[in-house]
């Protein structure tokens, strides 16, 4: 499975229109984009840099799901970029660059999907993306932080919950007893739980492709500044990612 | 709006700084970097070089801290992958580079005119470099640029630091036949991060007065093409540069909130 390249294609920059932020779950929000250009072109797995007011550095963020003229961006409040874009106001005008980086692979036929925390939401577009069924497992630290999955009820994945506040277990407890009959394993979350995940995939031979973060300069291989160190050296979140099969990272480092 | 900037033509004043711009040939038809009046490469070393672990970026009130640490392919690598989609842009690519010793500067600087790179800049100047920081000893520094200037027919320019001597340095690198100079680098700096504390070079509109200070005093004492760099974001800045003394102007941290800059700095002068 090959993944998608993210590098020298033709990147939309455009203003755009925000028509609607809503709260989500506990500090989480859903902010809905008006836009035809990129969510046509946006691959599960690809994001977007958002210019923040009064800031310099763009913020990096995925799609949570989109429609034939909205984007949906799923987003914890965790410093003043966001803080900033939670308090905006319908019909404000918001800066956007992409789609950009690379995308998952869509050609799984028996995915499992696994997400921690705001981890969920490039993994709810891929899950209503792919064409084949499975599972989707989803983790929160507390109840009151899990969001609406949106998937079109033409899709069949199994969602399994799980909080550890309820569940006094996490998402790669119980990732060892669903990985019978899975080929791809998609998972996006802190970086702790897709190391564990990492280590459980490998150690059962499951092909597993994980979205990594990392604080992030341009957005498009320019600057550098995203690098992340796999097995030939450092390469760029932004660029060569954010989409990594598990084997290309150099997981000692992380 | 053409002008001649240390013995280059320049279809305009300004200039993409080094480190924000890749290689220079990456975003070719992408956005609207055909307007630019010319660019600089990310600095070029001999041997590839890794790079700094991450995080390497940080936002501050008005800036931009990085610490990137020079990463790049090293100057095989340079020639073979990026030189030959530079060499077609409708703008010059005048390549950064960095040299352990003078070897090495020599080195650098005769390959790449060898294979027609119009003009050098040597980076003097950058903060992420432990103990190698060379703008710090001026004499070493105009010894660089007068080795260099006997064995190279092509603008050697200078990217100088406006914290460390900069009139000094400035006088002593005319001196030693520098074509031109650019100031600034960003400056040393510091951030603490999840509790653990990073160094790593400031840029942005935070350094842009210490720089204007800075170009305006190097042009009370020296006679030399000056290119500004720090915190340029829009017209007034240009303007207050310009006043200042400096004939070109190199834009870095705003590509990183806008990477169309040029489009609205071509269209609005």
């Amino acid at each position: 499975m090959e993944k998608l390249s993210g590098k020298m294609k033709k990147f939309i920059h455009k203003e755009t229109i925000l028509t609607d932020i809503k709260k989500a779950a506990l500090n989480i929000f859903l902010l809905t984009l008006e836009d035809n250009q990129i969510s046509e072109a946006i691959n599960p797995g690809q994001f977007l840099q958002l210019k923040i007011k009064g800031k310099i550095l763009r913020r990096p963020f995925s799609i949570f799901s989109r429609s034939n003229n909205t984007i949906k961006i799923l987003f914890r409040v965790c410093g003043e970029g966001t803080k900033i874009l939670s308090e905006m106001k319908p019909q404000s005008k918001l800066d956007i660059i992409g789609p950009l980086g690379n995308g998952f692979p869509l050609d799984s036929k028996s995915p499992l999907f696994i997400a921690g925390g705001l981890g969920v939401a490039p993994l709810n577009f891929l899950a209503n993306e792919i064409k084949n069924s499975g599972k989707f497992i989803y983790g929160t630290k507390h109840e009151n932080e899990f969001v609406a999955l949106s998937f079109p009820e033409t899709t069949k994945h199994k969602i399994i919950k799980i909080s550890e506040e309820k569940d006094k277990k996490n998402v790669c407890d119980i990732l060892p007893e669903h990985l019978e009959n899975t080929d791809t394993v998609y998972a996006s979350g802190p970086r702790k739980m897709l190391k564990k995940v990492a280590d459980i995939c490998t150690k059962n031979k499951t092909t597993c492709f994980i979205t990594w973060e990392e604080r992030m300069g341009c957005g498009f291989g320019l600057c550098q500044s995203c690098a992340v160190k796999t097995r030939a050296g450092y390469k760029m979140t932004c660029a060569d990612g954010p989409v990594f099969n598990i084997n290309e990272l150099d997981w000692h480092e992380h | 709006m053409s002008i001649n900037f240390a013995g280059l033509t320049l279809n305009n004043p300004y200039l993409a700084a080094s480190g924000c711009f890749g290689y220079g040939g990456e975003l070719e038809n992408i956005f609207q970097n055909q307007k630019w009046g010319g660019c600089v490469s990310k600095t070029i070393t001999v041997e590839k070089r890794d790079g700094n672990p991450p995080p390497r970026i940080f936002e501050t009130e008005g800036g931009i801290i990085n610490r990137i640490g020079l990463q790049n392919c090293g100057l095989t690598n340079f020639l073979s992958k990026e030189l030959p989609r530079i060499k077609n842009l409708p703008y010059p690519v005048i390549v950064s580079i960095f040299g352990n010793t003078i070897d090495e500067w020599k080195t650098l600087l005769t390959t790449l005119e060898e294979n027609n790179v119009p003009a050098v800049e040597l980076n003097l100047s950058c903060p992420n470099l432990k103990g190698e920081v060379v703008v710090r000893n001026i004499d070493l520094c105009t010894n660089i640029v007068r080795e260099l200037k006997k064995i190279s027919g092509i603008p050697v320019i200078a990217k100088i630091n406006a914290i460390y001597s900069p009139v000094e340095l400035s006088c002593g690198l005319k001196e030693a036949g520098i074509d031109g100079i650019v100031c600034s680098n960003t400056f040393p700096a510091g951030v603490y991060h999840n509790g653990k504390f990073y160094e790593g070079g400031l840029s942005g509109p935070a350094i842009k007065p210490v720089v204007l200070k800075t170009i305006f005093k190097i042009k009370e004492n020296v006679d030399i093409d000056l290119a500004a760099c720090g915190g340029i974001w829009n017209s007034s800045d240009i303007e207050d540069y310009r006043s200042a003394g400096a004939r070109a102007f190199v834009l870095g941290s705003v590509l990183l909130t806008n990477p169309d800059t040029i489009s609205d700095f071509t269209t609005a002068f």
